[in-house]
């Protein structure tokens, strides 16, 4: 009767690992359908795992030489199929019923948020597990830590008050980043105000608000855009006096990926690059 | 009511929308504010741009209505019938889509400009007969395809600039140049508005069909071809210049022929003026009720347009 009993409890724990949503090692290649996780996949030195990429991921240079299997929303199921991978990553736009068909076929699929910091922490620490490099992950989720620690004691101790800003994502319509978005996350860390509180994610605001507003900086990510040739924008003080920051590199900025900390740290010394130039030509508004 | 008096009536309704629309936004700017260091407040000068562009595009939106739904005898005919919506919006989906809205601000007006008079041409060269039944037709086909292409187009689209593309296709009157659209769709309004003043006896005859047109001395097949190429391009620019605005067109002449009769001379400006003060009104209502984000225009005056041509149709019948 005992032995009986602890076959059953056996069986049990069995079922139980089987049914848990502990990540497991994946053997195999890795498909990844975000430039964040392409980018957090190189960075831990697992480059050589991938078989394929999204439409977007361009960083590492290298990774361009890899096929591609759809962009982040919408994988190419069949391209995927025929290259037999072991992994899928993404992040949580993508339609759970090509989730499943991939499931069904055996293939391990991890789909979760990647738009912040924590975001980014869990997928550090996920990775570990399922690339088995648990050491690489310890080692990047500390440089995180230390560089975000970095920033937030840089701000305690700032003399200028945090500069009240608008991030451009696209241009017409007035696409910008709401108060839990990333652009919002890093700018914190890079001395900069948010002026969209009231709304998350990222919401088509209107010009009058941005007026009403008079950001001290507008931070353009609307790559390729130009605002000069829009007459709508010259009524905006920050567009008239040219307190417009483009950023080096706006990919490191809107992917919470392994590059994100580098991108705050010259966001932060354009910043103040300007606004020293500004502060010596006495234009600068705060 | 004699003419002159509706029109000055309407006159007034739209000079005190224009007001309310230059008076009423996100921020609350007392009169003292509206000029700022002997120049005009930003803010005032942007929801003068604004209002006068919805009274443009309303107006234009209204009489194209008024045209079509006359010269197709249709009662469901609106100014985007003949391929306009379906070719700007390939127009504009293309330029925002394929790169091009890089080349400038006036690039994605230019390229939805094109698009709707490219659908519009299309209409006009592939319909053999070009009597109004088989425009109408050759329309909706053309219409249909260019919307197909368009969300060929969107399917291989970034996120990002889909959001345009919708943003765009629900319309906007906020990003106007006021000198390189606004004046001009202005000026063709007018033009317009005195060309068929001037034939609005024609536009009568047309409506009790070509036949008797022709028999009262109207060219009916190039009246016809006339009229509905000007409305189409009427359509066009406002596209162009805001985007797909539903219902302004549709509702508006039906709502003015309700309360005025069938005369186009007596209808044609009230028209006008009506759907400059309903485009204004909802542009005001879309900044006042979600100051931040702000709703659509063409989402107002469906929600606005739709149950108040449902109370006038009910009323009027209950009065029959």
């Amino acid at each position: 009767m005992r032995r009986l009993f602890s076959l059953f409890c056996l069986l049990g724990m069995l079922c139980l690992a089987a049914c848990s949503d502990e990540p497991k090692t994946a053997s195999g290649g890795v498909v990844s359908l975000s430039p964040a996780l392409t980018e957090l996949i190189c960075h831990l030195g697992q480059e050589d795992r991938l078989v394929a990429r999204s439409t977007a991921c361009d960083w590492p240079e290298s990774v361009k030489k890899l096929p591609t299997a759809g962009n982040f929303a919408e994988p190419e199921l069949e391209r995927i199929l025929a290259m037999k991978p072991a992994l899928v990553v993404s992040n949580e736009f993508v339609n759970p019923k090509d989730a499943d068909a991939l499931r069904q076929a055996g293939i391990a699929v991890e789909l979760h948020p990647c738009d912040g910091f924590n975001d980014y922490r869990e997928w550090v620490g996920l990775m570990g597990k399922l690339l088995d490099c648990p050491g690489e992950a310890e080692s990047e989720l500390k440089r995180a830590a230390g560089r975000i620690a970095g920033f937030e004691a840089e701000l305690k101790t700032a003399q200028r008050k945090p500069l009240r800003a608008l991030y451009v994502i696209w241009d017409s319509p007035l696409l910008t980043a709401g108060a839990d978005s990333l652009p919002d996350a890093v700018g914190r860390l890079a001395g900069l105000e948010n002026i969209v509180k009231s709304e998350k994610g990222y919401p088509s605001i209107s010009l009058e608000f941005v007026l009403k507003e008079d950001p001290d900086v507008i931070v353009w990510f609307a790559h390729g855009k130009d605002w000069k040739s829009n007459p709508s924008w010259s009524g905006i003080r920050a567009i008239r006096e040219g307190r417009v920051l483009i950023p080096r590199d706006d990919s490191a900025l809107l992917r919470s990926g392994p590059r994100i900390f580098d991108g705050i740290a010259d966001l932060k010394s354009d910043l103040e690059t300007m606004f020293a130039d500004k502060e010596s030509s006495g234009t600068a508004q705060p | 009511m004699k003419t002159a008096r509706i029109i000055l009536v309407y006159l007034a309704a739209a000079l005190a929308a224009a007001v309310c629309g230059v008076l009423f936004g996100a921020a609350r700017i007392p009169l003292s504010e509206f000029i700022q260091d002997g120049a005009l407040n930003p803010i005032v000068e942007l929801r003068i741009v604004r209002t006068a562009a919805a009274a443009v595009v309303g107006a234009s939106l209204a009489v194209s209505g008024l045209i079509f739904q006359a010269v197709l005898r249709n009662s469901l005919a609106e100014p985007y019938l003949l391929g306009v919506s379906g070719g700007a919006g390939l127009g504009a989906a293309g330029a925002i889509l394929l790169g091009f809205s890089a080349w400038g601000f006036m690039s994605v007006p230019l390229f939805a400009l094109l698009g709707a008079v490219a659908a519009n041409l299309l209409v006009f060269a592939a319909v053999r007969r070009r009597t109004a039944e088989e425009l109408l037709l050759g329309g909706v086909m053309i219409g249909t395809l260019a919307s197909s292409l368009l969300m060929v187009l969107i399917t291989f689209s970034h996120s990002r600039d889909m959001a345009g593309v919708v943003w765009w296709m629900l319309g906007s009157v906020q990003n106007v140049d006021p000198a390189r659209q606004l004046a001009p769709a202005a000026v063709l309004l007018c033009a317009a508005t005195v060309f068929l003043l001037f034939r609005a006896g024609d536009v009568d005859l047309l409506t009790f069909g070509p036949e008797y047109a022709w028999n009262h001395g109207v060219n009916a097949r190039l009246m016809t071809v006339v009229l509905l190429a000007l409305a189409s391009l009427l359509a066009a620019v406002t596209v162009s210049m805001a985007g797909i605005i539903g219902f302004c067109g549709l509702v508006v002449p039906h709502i003015v022929r309700r309360l005025h009769g069938g005369s186009h001379r007596k209808n044609l400006v009230p028209a006008a003026l009506a759907g400059a003060v309903f485009l204004m009104l909802a542009d005001i209502l879309g900044r006042v009720v979600s100051p931040v984000r702000e709703l659509p225009v063409g989402m107002v005056t469906a929600a606005v347009g739709c149950p108040v041509f449902l109370w006038l149709l009910n009323r009027s019948r209950a009065g029959s």
